[in-house]
C-alpha cells in the first residue's frame, strides 16, 4: 500500500509544473524534488526519451527496494529459471563455484548478502544474475572456461549487476512506465500480483537484459573485484575473447548476443577503461590447475 | 527421431570442437583493436619499440599478466591484453578435422556426455518457466560462508588486493563493434 501511495505521488509530483520543484518540503521528499531531472535541469536530461524517463527513475528514488523486497523478487526470479533449467547434478562442481562466488562477492561492498551460486543445465553460454545475491552460470559458458580466474571474473561480472542493483534499477523503470494504468486500474496492489507485475512471467525478465552501460560497467566492476580477490583480472577479458570466436548466428549465444553488447564492443570499452590502472596488480593467480573440469 | 539425435550430435559437434580450436593461444594470430604501441618489455614503462593500428595483424606467442608478447613486421615485442583481439578479424570458425576427429572419438569423450540434457534458453522457454521449489531449495543448500570461501581461497594463496573501482571511460562517439559481430 505505501508502495502504491509513494507512485501515486510520483505521477502527481511528475505532473506539477517545473517552478514547483524549488519549493523544499523539508525532509527527505523536499530532496527528492530537487533532484528531480525536470525542474532546475529542465532540457538538459531530457533529450532522449527512454533516457529521461531512466533519470527520472533513478533521481526521483522514491521506491529504494528494501534488502528483504529486493531478496523477495531475486528468489522468485531464480526459482522460475531454475524451473527453465535445473543445477547440474554434481555437488562438488557447486560447492566449487560457490566457494569461488562468495569469495569474490566479499571483495565488494555487499558482502552481508547471502549469495546464491550454481551451474545450470544448459548448453547456452550465458550467465544471469538476480537481485539479493543469485548468479546462475550455465554448463555451456562453464564448458569453455580454462581457468578459475575466468571463473572469477564472469561471477564478478554478475555480482556487479547485483551490487549495482541494475535489475532493479530497469524495475523502477517499468514501473513507472506501467504505473498509470495498473495502478489506477488496480485500484490497490495484491502482493503477489506486484511482484508479477515487476518479473514479467516465469523468467522472462533474464531475456529482457539491461541496457548497453549496466554491461560495460559490470564488466569494469568484474576485472576490479577479481583483482581484488588475488586472481589474474583479465580473466573475464579471456572469456569475452573466447565468447568472440563463436559464431554469432551461433543458437548457444544468440540470448547472450541478443542481450549484451558485442564482445568487440565489450572489449573495446575495458580498453578505454582499464589503460595502465591494473598495472599494479598483474602478479595475480590464474589457478589453471585448480578449476574444477566438469564429469 | 534418429535423425534429430544425429543432427543434435553434429552441431554439439561442431560447438566443441570450436571450444578445442581457439584452447590453443601459443602461435595464434591475433588482430589489433586500439592504437598503442609496442613495447620491449611487458611493463607501462618500458620503451616503445613501434606503433600499432587498428586491424595489424599479430603472432601471439605467450601470454603474461596483462600483456601478450606479439611478433609484428618481424619485431617481438608486448602489447596489453585489451589493445588485441585473438584470432583474425574475419575467420571461419571450426573446421571439417575438428569435426572428423570428434566423430572418431579424438576430440575426448568427457564433453559430449551432456547432449542428453540439451535446454535451450529461448525467449520464449524463460517465459514459460514455473517456479522450482526444490531446485531453489537445492541452490539455497549449496551457498558457502564467508570463511569457508576464504579458506579455500587461502589454500591456493590467494591474496585481497586494493584496487579501485574503474570510472566510465569518456567516449566523445559512441564505439563502433569491430570485427564482424553484429547483432
Amino acid at each position: 500500500m505505501k508502495t502504491l501511495s509513494t507512485f501515486l505521488l510520483l505521477l502527481l509530483v511528475a505532473a506539477m509544473p517545473a517552478q514547483a520543484f524549488d519549493l523544499d518540503m523539508g525532509g527527505g521528499l523536499g530532496d527528492v524534488l530537487k533532484n528531480l531531472p525536470i525542474g532546475k535541469d529542465k532540457g538538459k536530461k531530457q533529450e532522449s526519451g527512454s533516457d529521461g524517463v531512466l533519470g527520472l527513475a533513478q533521481a526521483a528514488n522514491f521506491k529504494e527496494f528494501s534488502q528483504e523486497e529486493e531478496i523477495k523478487i531475486g528468489t522468485e526470479i531464480s526459482g522460475n529459471l531454475l524451473g527453465a533449467a535445473p543445477l547440474v547434478k554434481d555437488v562438488a562442481l557447486q560447492h566449487y563455484v560457490n566457494q569461488i562466488g562468495r569469495w569474490v562477492a566479499s571483495q565488494s561492498e555487499r558482502k552481508d548478502l547471502v549469495w546464491y551460486f550454481g551451474v545450470i543445465e544448459s548448453e547456452d553460454v550465458n550467465a544471469f544474475s538476480a537481485p539479493g545475491g543469485y548468479v546462475l552460470i550455465t554448463k555451456g559458458l562453464y564448458r569453455k572456461l580454462g581457468s578459475e580466474a575466468q571463473l572469477a571474473g564472469v561471477l564478478a561480472h554478475e555480482i556487479g549487476h547485483i551490487i549495482k542493483k541494475h535489475h532493479l534499477k530497469v524495475m523502477q523503470q517499468s514501473q513507472l512506465i506501467g504505473s498509470a494504468s495498473k495502478l489506477v486500474g488496480d485500484k490497490a496492489g495484491q502482493g503477489n500480483s506486484f511482484v508479477k507485475n515487476l518479473i514479467g512471467n516465469g523468467a522472462e525478465i533474464c531475456a529482457r537484459g539491461l541496457d548497453k552501460d549496466a554491461e560495460f560497467e559490470a564488466d569494469r566492476i568484474g576485472m576490479v573485484l577479481t583483482a581484488r580477490a588475488g586472481y589474474d583480472a583479465f580473466g573475464l577479458v579471456d572469456v569475452l575473447q573466447e565468447i568472440g570466436h563463436v559464431p554469432s548466428n551461433d543458437s548457444s549465444v544468440a540470448l547472450l548476443f541478443k542481450t549484451h553488447p558485442a564482445p568487440d564492443e565489450r572489449l573495446a570499452k575495458l580498453g578505454d577503461a582499464v589503460g595502465d590502472r591494473l598495472d599494479s596488480v598483474s602478479d595475480g593467480k590464474a589457478l589453471e590447475s585448480r578449476l574444477y573440469r566438469l564429469k | 527421431m534418429k535423425i534429430n539425435q544425429k543432427t543434435l550430435w553434429l552441431t554439439f559437434g561442431l560447438l566443441i570442437s570450436i571450444s578445442i580450436s581457439t584452447a590453443t593461444q601459443a602461435g595464434e594470430t591475433g588482430t589489433v583493436i586500439r592504437a598503442d604501441n609496442l613495447k620491449a618489455e611487458s611493463s607501462g614503462s618500458a620503451a616503445s619499440t613501434d606503433k600499432i593500428s587498428p586491424g595489424d595483424q599479430v603472432e601471439i606467442i605467450d601470454r603474461q599478466g596483462a600483456w601478450f608478447k606479439v611478433k609484428l613486421r618481424q619485431t617481438t615485442g608486448w602489447l596489453r591484453l585489451l589493445s588485441v583481439k585473438r584470432g583474425e578479424a574475419t575467420k571461419a570458425q571450426g573446421s571439417a578435422t575438428d569435426v572428423l576427429k570428434l566423430a572418431t572419438g579424438q576430440a575426448g569423450t568427457g564433453q559430449v556426455t551432456a547432449v542428453a540434457g540439451i535446454r535451450g534458453l529461448s525467449e520464449e522457454e524463460l517465459k514459460g518457466a514455473k517456479f522450482n521449489p526444490q531446485e531453489l531449495g537445492l541452490l539455497k543448500s549449496n551457498s558457502v560462508s564467508a570463511e569457508n570461501a576464504q579458506q579455500f581461497a587461502s589454500a591456493a594463496g590467494l591474496q585481497v588486493r586494493q584496487v579501485e573501482y574503474l570510472p566510465a571511460p569518456i567516449s566523445p562517439e559512441p564505439t563502433k563493434p569491430q570485427g564482424g559481430l553484429g547483432r
